[in-house]
């Protein structure tokens, strides 16, 4: 079935393209809107909305996000480079720690499980250019709604444990993290990425072997997973087998190049004023979205609606989310689900009588635990940290 | 039906298992082959050539529109920033490929 809607898809594609060289579409404006969304079926997963297919981006369709956990097969994917593990041979695998170190460690998964206390956390995993698609102006990068995060219970071991095993040499700065995913050229850069030891030894950064109680897919980084709660994705290395020590600032390409975002609170721009000072992506941002009702729903007139969605920050917490069913003029208080911890994303729902027959433009917006509010409009070049006060029409027939 | 659905689910979840058990040191998948048809257009020959030896054309399909500019940049950034070893020669028809693909003229 999924083959049969991909031809189709591409049959619509073939279409648009006859239809934009002809100018038709030149005025089309809806957001995300005009760019197929197909969905695909990969190894593990249910079908999922494809973006590319090598490297795989997979995106979670909205529905999945009506319940606590995201299931592993319904989990987003997104990797880099096209060089992808897509076999690991568990006798031989063996994940090193090293550097500047004491001791460099050479762990099987069986070291892992057997020789470390585990830890369970529950943490938000998100793309830093989850809802990129829905920037104006748009810019290049993965097309993503908001189904580029997930939340799971991570178990693993402490990444401080493992540094202290190792033990860290005095004048340690950073810790470095690669998987076993490669660069199709040796031009190209692996993808390795960095935390500062003070982050690196917090007790709360995990390598994780399992999610939701199970293994990770392979394509969510099977069989290790380093999991840095309230940090966006980029930092949460896949097939994770290379930690290292250094007695410097790592420099490598994605951390100096790749994945920056403006010198400010949010990493915000304007297409006017690009920003100059850039730092490398970090913290979460506060955001809240729906998830019932979905763009363009058709809601029965007279009967009550529940409306549900999310909200998550970088760990401080949310206290409070407000919806507002006439586009911002009043505000109503949404009721939160339980907590189940600072780097959980928050349930909340919402029960609306629908009114009368029209249009009407839903807002959400979260308040966390330090007081800070989602601003109205937000933008950076790169579409990254989405944190504005989102939308959704709905239509009452 | 409900009784139908548990009877599949409990099958997958069988085979599943039965799968895992066998081999449960090695752990594989297959991936699917999943790259869009490329109309022909000028420039075509050398975006194959060139571009997809790192990833799919779905980079490109999968964008909005964008205008020669736009593209332009692109194909600027994977030379310069991300390291594709593009011949300079080369450039101006990929982007033409690209416009063709998926441009617009403002």
């Amino acid at each position: 079935m999924g083959q049969d809607f991909m031809q189709n898809t591409q049959f619509n594609r073939r279409t648009f393209l006859g239809g934009a060289a002809a100018g038709i579409f030149a005025a089309a404006s809806s957001p995300g809107a005009e760019i197929p969304r197909p969905m695909a079926r990969f190894p593990e997963k249910m079908d999922l909305i494809l973006l590319t297919d090598r490297a795989p981006q997979l995106e979670t369709p909205l529905r999945y996000f009506q319940q606590d956990f995201t299931p592993n097969d319904a989990f987003y994917v997104r990797w880099h480079l096209s060089v992808i593990p897509t076999s690991v041979d568990l006798r031989t695998f063996r994940l090193s720690v090293g550097g500047h170190v004491d001791q460099p460690l050479s762990l099987s998964m069986d070291d892992l499980r057997a020789k470390f206390e585990p830890m369970e956390i529950v943490a938000v995993n998100q793309c830093s250019g989850n809802g990129r698609s829905y920037f104006e102006p748009r810019m290049p990068g993965g097309q993503w709604q908001y189904g580029a995060m997930g939340n799971a219970r991570w178990k693993g071991v402490r990444l401080k444990d493992l540094l202290d095993k190792a033990g860290v040499r005095a004048g340690a700065v950073d810790v470095s993290f690669n998987g076993l995913d490669g660069p199709p050229l040796p031009s190209v850069n692996d993808f390795v990425k960095s935390l500062d030891i003070d982050h690196a030894r917090d007790g709360e950064t995990l390598v994780a072997y399992e999610m939701n109680g199970k293994e990770l897919p392979m394509l969510n980084g099977f069989p290790l997973r380093l999991v840095v709660p309230g940090w966006y994705a980029t930092y949460w290395v896949k097939a994770l087998n290379e930690i290292k020590v250094l007695p410097e600032k790592f420099d490598g390409f994605w951390m100096t190049k790749a994945y920056k975002i403006p010198n400010n609170a949010l990493g915000s721009e304007t297409p006017e004023a690009l920003a100059t000072d850039l730092i490398p992506i970090n913290r979460c941002a506060l955001h809240s979205i729906f998830v019932r009702p979905e763009p363009g729903e058709i809601i029965r007139t007279g009967g009550s609606y529940a409306m549900e969605g999310l909200a998550m920050d970088g760990g401080v917490g949310i206290r409070r989310v407000e919806v507002s069913s006439d586009a911002g003029k009043n505000w109503k208080d949404a009721k939160l689900d339980a907590d189940l911890g600072k780097y959980s994303w928050r349930r909340w729902r919402f029960d609306w009588t629908a009114g009368e027959r029209g249009t009407y433009r839903f807002l959400v917006r979260a308040t966390n635990a330090a007081g800070e509010s989602q601003v109205e409009k937000h933008w950076n070049h790169s579409g990254y940290m989405r944190t504005q006060v989102e939308h959704v029409d709905v239509t009452v027939a | 039906m409900r009784k139908r659905i548990a009877i599949a689910g409990l099958s997958a979840l069988l085979l599943g298992s039965a799968i895992r058990a066998a081999d449960s040191q090695v752990h594989s998948i297959v991936l699917p082959q999943d790259e869009p048809k490329l109309p022909e257009g000028p420039g075509r020959k050398e975006f194959v050539a060139q571009c997809r030896t790192c990833h799919s054309s779905r980079y490109v399909t999968s964008q909005p529109a964008f205008t020669r500019k736009a593209w332009e940049a692109e194909v600027t950034k994977m030379m310069k920033t991300y390291g594709a070893p593009v011949p300079a020669a080369q450039v101006s028809s990929i982007v033409d490929y690209l416009v063709t693909l998926n441009g617009k003229s403002k």
